[in-house]
């Protein structure tokens, strides 16, 4: 009698150490999945910034920059969760907030590029600009903003498994920051360059053909 | 109007990495988001010939 409770109790303790280091692995998960979120849109902003805009010489349309926005303002929700992650102070609930920014967001960067897609859905339109893989820049614009949505509803289905746990190590914790920080440069780049694409109009043309400010 | 749109966003950003408070967060992330999304309803000036 006594042995079985012995041993019932050691398999209960061994059944909760299994628990928490899953959630802790789920945990660790989740944070560099929400780093990997804004690692992406920083690197798809920085393409479409110095390949397509300063490489390639295509100025973007007034929608590809609202769609620039929508992109940063998406992010902004896993900035949230991963720098209140990194200073220990995340709940479910700043949690929950981070994702609801990064859905309403991608909703609202999901309606501009529709919008363009739209304007250049008849058949024999050329498009707007350089098309990759057979897809224009606001086609790829779209399909992102499905995969943050798709993302956030992979997240949300899990429940509180993936609430993020902030790495201990200084070299993860560091980078976790770079990345932030790169996020919020990447921002004040586009502020100047579209300053220098828009000059001191209130508005961009349709068609961008030179960079106003300076003549 | 596209570059106050982005200092809109660039504050919101700044906010949200440096302070704690979440309901200052939450509003500046929101009137960045308006403000983008009116930015873009100003852009929107036909209706499409399209069906649906």
């Amino acid at each position: 009698m006594t042995t079985n409770t012995s041993s019932s109790a050691s398999h209960s303790r061994t059944a909760a150490t299994l628990r928490a280091e899953a959630d802790y692995v789920a945990g660790r998960l989740g944070f560099w999945a929400q780093v990997l979120f804004i690692v992406a849109y920083v690197g798809i902003l920085s393409t479409a910034m110095f390949v397509f805009q300063f490489g390639l010489g295509e100025m973007p349309c007034p929608l590809c920059i609202t769609q620039r926005m929508a992109m940063m303002l998406a992010s902004l929700g896993p900035v949230y969760v991963v720098t209140q992650s990194l200073r220990g102070l995340l709940t479910t609930t700043k949690f929950m907030v981070g994702l609801g920014m990064a859905v309403l967001g991608a909703i609202v960067g999901a309606i501009m590029s529709t919008r363009q897609v739209e304007l250049h859905i008849l058949p024999g339109d050329p498009g707007y600009g350089t098309a990759i893989f057979g897809l224009h820049l606001y086609t790829w614009a779209l399909i992102t903003f499905m995969v943050v949505l798709i993302f956030a509803g992979v997240i949300l289905l899990f429940g509180h498994e993936f609430v993020p746990i902030a790495p201990r190590s200084r070299g993860g914790r560091r980078l976790a920051w770079i990345i932030v920080w790169a996020l919020v440069a990447t921002i004040a780049i586009n502020m100047l360059v579209v300053f220098a694409e828009e000059g001191f109009n209130w508005f961009l043309p349709d068609d961008p053909t030179r960079y106003m400010l300076f003549g | 109007m596209d570059t106050i749109v982005f200092g809109l966003i660039l504050a919101a950003a700044i906010i949200i990495v440096l302070n704690e408070k979440r309901w200052i967060i939450v509003t500046s992330w929101v009137v960045a988001t308006v403000a983008a999304f009116v930015l873009f309803i100003h852009h929107v000036t036909t209706a499409l010939p399209l069906n649906f």
